[in-house]
This record gives structure tokens, sequence and C-alpha cells, in this order.
């Protein structure tokens, strides 16, 4: 019996390869995974292999062909392993064929000629089985390379048992050689135990093989993840990615955490790049993520494959559930074209870590928040201190501004106070006097431009938007400054296009002023301005150029601060440093904004863009005017004839007064339909001349409408105007009000006249047209009835003497009936006796009053004023 | 007017103060006020210049001046690189920044004294007589 000790070393090596290609095998079987069947075969050989060694002791000599198949499967291994190795890494198809090549050549002829032991044959062999199985070994050396953790340990232990396994099978081969079996059986058998070792290392690592590998591979894990360079918590579940990424070896990671409606989404992916993924949210996960086995990803549900399978084209997909404490689960996608041999094993424990990488993201996010807290806070204190040094900085500024012409006021004041007295009154020189208003002026300007600044900072400024014509507003204000624009002999090019802004026309007003007389005051003498309007969208935009001194690039900026005056320091006392910052701040104030195009020495361009406004077409039409009168009371020649153009386009007949006197006494001539009226005016003001008006009866009624730069509505309207435009004035609205107010007038009085005497009768018609009455003359009375009842009248106007006319008769059959009884009569008589008995014998209230005979039109000059049947009535009751 | 009478230099960008401080100084009751010889510059070049081509007493200085702040003309002339071997004038800065600040400022610079805009025609002719005086 030749079984001793011994034995048990190809035993052993038997029952391990046995274990291994049973193991694999029926993963093979369980799921056609062809990794499986290339490992499995790998195994085949050596089990039957040694399962021939084991029967040799026994004296059991299996048949021939046996072991000619068995010496055929065995040499075959090392072509299989190049091929697992092909399935793990890119190996090029010529060194598959040339394995194959080198595997039939040297093995063919030990098999065909089996038994005939020739030691070249072996030789051959052995030679051709080792030069494939380095190949395999340097192969799998690579790929564990490419590898960390335990994944690395394992292919490298393939790698090293391939080796041995080489060098087992040249033990054989020199054993079939030299003959002496006794001298190699002993490496040979402890070769082919320490292979199988080797292989289950490999590919069937123990529990507590795995529990190290996994240990190392957690802390390396860990560690990275710690030690990398991470500002927030994408980035810390990016690093996870990339990390289980190297550490599974797969093609692609993607991590998907919930988000808060549920579905699981993409926060991190690591891998050849797709498209963006990020609005991505899955919920039919859960079945895969059960299975926790690796699945093709064709089958992994149509969002997955839609959203990661035509991208990546990877055949299998792996979720992994990741729990992320306290009590998030999110999940790990893990893409592999081909099945990760030795990557199970660690999965679970890289989903783990990922849970670790989620506390970690979690405190990074409360890090980063903290972070940008303190960051915002310490903003706000910069700011807050930028703030404080900027309200010093303009205090400073504002007293030092405020000072300079106050000391123009004082110093000079307190010159004249020293001048020798006469009287009440001092000589002084008449420059002092200019030097204290032109200061007083200055000082004025500059407390309303701080005002304004100041309501604007606080929020209170109060715009009045309304639609507003820009292209007429701003040649209205051209027209005011032209006598500027002729002291500096300064030409204006005007390219002003229709355009309607929704603007307060005083700040409008403001802000162009602002920009042209900067434009003037910078522009030296005989230079060129170009004044622009122009529709932008939804915009309008308002350019003023000038060719004057310009402004460096880096003064652009500082134009528009308080108190900032940049270029030539002669200026400095031009303005108040305040109109650009203050145009500013009322440009965005309508929601708009003033940019600034210069050059130094080519001049500037400062353009204005506000929000336009919907154009509403005026209901009355231009030609509402109908001839109606208006009397425009306007000192400024071309206001004046800018406005009268404009009514006098719509229709109405448009006589112009200049100073208020002038206004009165053309109104008092003549009342017209309308009167528009300016308040600053030579002499008597605006709200004088309405005062006066309004207190005369006769021209109380007529309607007043206010047309001015000083913005005093609440005076005016309190005045009892009946609206109060501030220039410039908005055309269409002006003429909207007029039009209506015209139309509410009441009608002409209609008055009937009935007198025998042409002359009289004429001299009374006459006189009554003058004053505006709609008059019916008749010259008997039954005529005159028949006219009474024929038509509503104001007033009559009746011979009471004449007896062709029979005055009485008529009155009393008016007094019949009900539409003529209350209609008020003037009686007209040669002496006041007969007169007053009139009146009493028509003491039914009809006879309004009487007057001397021989009226001539200048008697009837009361009647001038008769509007309407209020004013007889109250005549009537005295 | 004699060679004798003081002479002031107006360091003054604004027309309107430079006619201001004269008409003061004109109709000072006290004498050597009124006989003083006021000459003035609009610049700090031409104050330099006025400095080095005669003696002067008294300077009154604005600070917001084109070319600079009058406080450097101060500093030169306390160093003695403005007017050299000249009589060194008394310096007296008149302006409207009046806040704690600039008066240190004018301190530092080697002013004599300063005098706050807007100020009081008796003022102003106190401050002159007062370094007229010092002469």
């Amino acid at each position: 019996m030749r079984v001793g000790l011994s034995y048990l070393v190809p035993i052993a090596a038997e029952c391990m390869f046995a274990a291994l290609f049973l193991r694999a095998g029926l993963g093979y079987l369980r799921r056609r995974d062809p990794l499986q069947r290339d490992v499995t075969l790998i195994f085949l050989p050596c089990t039957l292999w040694f399962a021939v060694i084991l029967l040799q002791p026994l004296d059991i000599v299996p048949p021939l062909w046996v072991t000619s198949i068995t010496l055929a499967v065995l040499f075959a291994q090392s072509y299989l392993t190049v091929r697992l190795a092909a399935r793990l890494r890119a190996v090029p198809r010529w060194m598959n064929w040339a394995a194959l090549a080198v595997f039939v050549g040297t093995a063919a002829p030990i098999v065909a000629v089996s038994g005939a032991v020739v030691y070249w044959r072996w030789t051959l062999a052995s030679a051709g089985f080792v030069l494939i199985e380095v190949a395999a070994a340097w192969l799998l050396f690579g790929k564990a390379r490419t590898r960390t953790g335990a994944n690395r340990a394992r292919l490298t232990a393939a790698a090293a048992t391939t080796l041995l396994f080489a060098a087992m099978i040249s033990l054989l081969g020199a054993t079939a050689i030299i003959q002496k079996e006794d001298q190699f059986l002993a490496p040979y058998r402890a070769l082919g135990l320490i292979c199988s070792i080797g292989y289950l290392i490999a590919f069937a690592p123990p529990r507590w093989l795995r529990r190290a590998f996994s240990a190392t591979t957690a802390q390396s894990v860990s560690e990275r993840m710690l030690r990398a360079q991470v500002d927030s918590a994408e980035e810390v579940w990016q690093t996870y990615a990339d990390i289980m990424r190297v550490q599974t070896g797969a093609d692609a990671v993607a991590v998907l955490m919930p988000r808060s409606d549920g579905l699981l989404a993409p926060i991190a992916y690591a891998g050849p790049s797709i498209r963006t993924p990020e609005e991505l949210g899955f919920d039919d996960l859960t079945q895969l993520i059960r299975a926790g086995q690796p699945a093709r990803l064709r089958e992994g549900g149509d969002a997955l494959v839609e959203h990661y399978g035509d991208d990546l084209g990877d055949d299998f997909v792996t979720l992994l559930s990741m729990p992320v404490p306290p009590d998030a689960e999110g999940a790990v996608l893990l893409f592999n074209r081909h099945r990760s041999l030795f990557s199970d094993d660690d999965l679970r424990l890289f989903a783990l870590l990922g849970g670790q990488a989620g506390i970690l993201a979690e405190r990074m996010s409360v890090v980063t928040a903290q972070r940008r807290l303190a960051n915002e806070l310490s903003s706000s204190v910069e700011a807050l201190t930028r703030a404080s040094q900027a309200k010093s900085a303009f205090l400073a500024n504002m007293s030092h501004e405020l000072r300079t012409p106050l000391n123009a006021i004082i110093g000079f004041s307190d010159l004249m106070r020293q001048e020798e007295p006469d009287g009440d009154r001092r000589l002084v020189p008449a420059d002092w006097v200019e030097h204290i208003h032109t200061s007083g002026r200055h000082l004025l300007g500059l407390i309303n431009d701080i005002l304004d600044l100041a309501k604007v900072e606080a929020g209170r400024l109060e715009l009045r938007l309304a639609p507003l014509r820009i292209d007429t507003a701003v040649q209205e204000l051209l027209t005011g400054l032209s006598p500027l624009l002729i002291t500096k002999s300064l030409t204006v090019v005007t390219e002003l296009s229709p355009a309607t802004a929704s603007a307060d026309r005083v700040r409008f007003r403001q802000i162009v002023e602002n920009l042209l007389s900067n434009a003037i005051k910078f522009t030296p003498e005989g230079g060129q301005l170009t004044v622009s309007t122009v529709r932008d969208g939804e915009n309008v935009i308002v350019t003023v150029a000038d060719d004057g001194v310009g402004i460096a690039a880096e003064d652009q900026e500082r134009v528009f601060e308080e108190f900032q005056q940049v270029g030539d320091p002669d200026r400095q006392r031009a303005g108040t440093g305040l109109g650009l910052a203050l145009t500013k701040r009322l440009v965005e104030a309508h929601g708009g904004e003033i940019s600034l195009r210069s050059e130094l020495g080519y001049g500037s361009a400062f353009s204005v863009r506000l929000p336009g406004a919907v154009v509403v077409q005026s209901l009355t039409s231009t030609s509402s005017g109908e001839g109606a009168r208006v009397l425009l009371v306007e000192d400024d020649p071309q206001s004046a004839e800018l406005l009268q153009t404009q009514l006098e386009h719509a229709g109405y007949q448009v006589d112009v007064a200049g100073t208020g006197e002038a206004g009165l006494t053309a109104a008092g001539a003549r009342p017209p339909d309308a009167i528009v009226l300016d308040v600053a005016l030579p002499g008597i003001d605006g709200f004088e001349v309405i005062r006066r008006l309004k207190a005369d009866r006769r021209l109380a009624d007529i309607p007043v409408f206010f047309a001015t730069i000083i913005d005093e509505r609440q005076a005016g309207l309190a005045l009892g105007a009946r609206d109060y435009f501030v220039k410039p004035v908005d055309q269409a609205a002006l003429l909207g009000a007029l039009a209506r107010s015209v139309a509410a007038r009441p009608a002409a009085p209609r008055v009937l006249v009935v007198d025998h005497d042409d002359t009289i009768r004429q001299a009374i018609e006459d006189g009554l047209r003058a004053g505006g009455a709609d008059v019916v003359a008749v010259a008997d009375g039954h005529d005159g009835l028949a006219m009474s009842r024929e038509s509503q009248f104001d007033l009559i106007v009746c011979d009471m003497q004449s007896p062709a006319v029979d005055g009485f008769s008529m009155l009393a059959a008016m007094e019949q009936e009900p539409s003529t009884r209350r209609t008020p009569v003037l009686g007209l008589a040669s002496t006041a006796g007969e007169a007053s008995l009139v009146a009493t014998a028509m003491a039914g209230g009809i006879v309004a009053d009487a007057m001397a005979g021989g009226a001539g039109s200048e008697k009837l000059a009361p009647l001038l004023g008769v509007r309407g049947a209020e004013d007889v009535d109250e005549k009537e009751s005295p | 007017m004699t060679a004798d009478n003081p002479r002031i230099l107006l360091v003054e960008d604004e027309e309107l103060n430079r006619t201001l401080v004269k008409a003061v100084l004109a109709r000072a009751a006290i004498a050597a006020v009124r006989d003083a010889e006021v000459l003035d510059a609009s610049s700090l070049g031409a104050a330099r210049t006025q400095l080095s081509s005669q003696d002067v007493d008294l300077v009154l200085l604005d600070m917001n001046l084109p070319d600079g702040n009058g406080l450097s003309l101060a500093s030169e002339l306390a160093a003695g690189k403005v007017g050299a071997g000249r009589r060194k004038p008394s310096v007296v800065a008149v302006t409207a920044s009046v806040l704690p600040q600039d008066r240190a400022a004018a301190i530092e610079a080697g002013c004599d004294g300063f005098l706050d805009k807007p100020y009081a025609a008796a003022d102003l002719v106190a401050v002159v007589a007062e370094h007229l005086s010092k002469r």
C-alpha cells in the first residue's frame, strides 16, 4: 500500500478544486453568467487531474482515453485563464487566438500519441503551457494594479496562483521527462495544494479573510473620504461616487438620494459623460434594490434605461440600498460592461460607507450654511460700516456745500449792515445784493436736491405715473432753456421721434433738465447738443449728448455719486454735486436706468431708459374744439406759441394774454369757453387771476386750467381750477380735459326778444349775441307766443308798451302754459311807474325786471352776463 | 499805501469770496487791516508764485482749490519749501470744512489759525488783525 500521510496533500487539493469547481458550476447554472462559466472551466482541469492522481496510489489505472482527455483539458487550463482575464479587462483579440494556437500546437502531440512518452513532446507541451499561463498571470496582475483593497488582493492572488500553477505543470513535465516520479512527487503535490489554496483565496475567500480585506478597504475608503478637500455636501457625494468607481472598478457610479417628493434623484455621478441626469426621479427601483444582485440594465426599469442606458450602453447595473442615518435611504447604482468578478463582496460595505458619506454630507451642509451665514454677517457688517462711513462723508460734504453759499449771504449782508444808514435805508452796492440773491438761490437748489434725495432714499418719493409724450415734453424743456442755449451760442440737434413713457411729469422734467443743464454747462461756447427720444421695445430712451469736455473712463462711475464732481476742478462750484446722483435715483424710482457713454475730449452722452406706456387714444378727437374759444394766459412767448398751436390744431380759437391783468380784461370783454392759465406771470400771478375770475359772477363759471412749471396742484384746485397741468404739459390730457369741460358747459342761453321797433330789437339782439346768447327776435306778441310754445327759452325780453306787441296778453297766455309759466320775462317800459305796475300785475312772478324805455345796447350791458335761468331766478328773489 | 503796509495773500478760487474778503477788509475799522495790501491767487500754483516773489505777512488759505488741497501749501510754507528766504507768513485756514478732523489736519499742516465759513465780517477782521499784530 503506497497510500501514506503524504497522500492527504493531493486529497486536500482535490477537495478544494472540486469545491471551487462545484461552486462556480452551480453559480453558472443558477445565473447563466458567462463569467461563472469561464471560472468553472478553469477548475474543471484541476479537479479532473487531481482525481486521476488520487487514483494512482490505489493502483486503479484509468483507461488511456481518460488520461488523454484529462491531459488535454489540463493543458487547456492556461488558455481558459487567458479567456477569463479577457472577461475582466480588455485583451487584444490576437492574444486570444495566439493562446489558442499555442495550446493546440503544443498539447496535441501529447494527447494524440498518449502513452508513448517522448521527452520532447512533454518539453514542448510544458513550455507552451507556461508561456500562456505567464501571459494570463501578466493580464491579471495588470488588472489588479487598477484596483484597490480586497479586489486587488484577490486579483493578485489569482495571478500569483496562475504562475504557481505554471510551475506545477513544469514539475509535472519534468517528472514525465526524466522518469523519476519519486523525487518530484512531494514538491509537485505541495504546489498543487498551494495552487488550490491560492485559487480558493482568489475566487472563494473564507469569511474571516473577507472581513480582513473589507476592514482594510473600509479604512482606506474612510480615510480618503475624510481627507478629501470638500466644501459642500455635493462635493462629499461626488467624492464618494469617485471612490466607489475606483473601488468597485465600475464603469460608472451614480448616487441617488430621496427628494422631498420621495422619488430617488441623482445627487452625484462618476463615469463617462452622460446627459444631465439632475432632473430625474425614480420610483421603480425598489425591486432592483431589494434583489441586491447585479441585473441587466435593460431589465432595470424604463426610466433607468432611458436616462443611463442609452448613454452608457452598459450591460449590467447593480443597485445597492444606501441607508443614510438617521432615517433616509438612498441608493448607489453601479454600471458595468461586464460582471465584475471580484467586487461583489465589498458592495454592502461600500453601501454602508455611503451612509457615512451621508453623515459627512449633512455635516458639510451645516458647515456650509454656517460659513455662508458668517460670510453674510460679515458682509452686512461691512456694508453697514460702509453705509455709515458714506453717511458721515455725506454729512461732512453737505455741511461744506451749505456753508459755501451761506458764507456769501452772511458776509455780504453783514457788509450791508455796516453801510451808512440813510433814514431807514442803506445805500449798498447793487453787486452785493446780486451776490446774496445768487447764493440764496444756489442754497435753495441744494436744499431741494437734498430733500429729494432723502425722499428717494427713504422710499417716500411719490411718483404720479401717467402716460407722458416725452418727445413733446423734451421739446418744451428745450424751449424753456433756449435763453441759456442762446447765451452760449449752442446748437441743438433734435431727433425726437414720438414716444410715450410712464412717468411723473414733474420728475421727468427734473431728470431731463438736469441732463440738459449739465450738457449746457460742460459744452464750450459754440458747441453742439444732440437730444433724442426714441422707442425701444417696451421702453423709451431719452439721450442728451454734448461735444464738450467728456468724462474720463475712471470717473464715469463716480459721476452718479453724491458730491462727486469730476473733471476740470475750475468748474467745481458750477453745480450742487447732487444733480446726477438725484437724476439717477429718480430714473431708478421710475424703474428705469441711466447710462453714460463718454470719452475725454469728445463729449458725453447720457441715456435715460424709462418704461414705456401704452398710448390710450383720447376719446375726444383732435377736432373736439369745434370753434370753442380758449383764452391762454401765458407770458413766455415760446410756451404760448406751443400751446396755441396745439389748441388750434384741436380746433379751438385761441386768444393769448401775456399778463394776468391782460387776461382778466380779455375774459371780461369777451368771456371765453375756457381759460388756460400759467402761474408765474409778470404782475399778478395765476393764482390771483383765478381768484379774481372766481370772484366775478360773470366769469366764475368759466373752466380754468393751469398749465405751469410750478407744481402746486392742490393750491390750484383749491382755488377752483378744473384741472392742473404741470409743464411739460401732456397735450392729450389737456385737450381731453378741455373737450370735456367745453362739452359740459351750459348751452348758450336762448333768449326770445319781442319788440316792434326794428332798431331797438336789432340793438337788443346784437347785445345779447355779443354776450353769447342764442337769440330769436320777433316783432309782435302773437309770433312771440307761438315761438315760446315751439321751443324752450331761458329768457324773454318783451316790450310792455307797444300796442302792436301786446305784451300783457302774451304774458297772460304764457302764464297759462305749464311749459312757459316759469320762464323769466324782462319787461321793457318807458317809465318806471308803468314797469312797477306791470311787476305788481304779474305778481305770479314771471316778470323779472323792468327797465326804463329807450333801451339801447349800452343799457343792456348787464344782460351780457346772463348765462341762464338760474341767474335770473336769483334776481327774482331779493 | 506805503511799503510798510502789511501784505495779505488771499488764496481762494471763488471770485465771490475774494470780492467779499476784499470788501470786508477795505471797510475794517482797524487801520492796519484796512490799509493792508490784499493780493489774491485762485490756485495753489498762483499762490506759490506770489509767495516766491514778495514778502507776505498773512496767508488766508482756502482748502478746496482747483489744483489741490490748501493744506499742502501750508505744509510747504512750514517746511520752508515755498517762499524761501522770505519773511515767513502766518497762515489762516479759511474753510467750510469745519469738522474736528479737518481742524486737526489744519494744525498738523502748520496753520496758525482758522476761520470757519460762513464767517461774520467782524470775525474775519478780528482774525486778520490778530495775526497782523504778531508780525
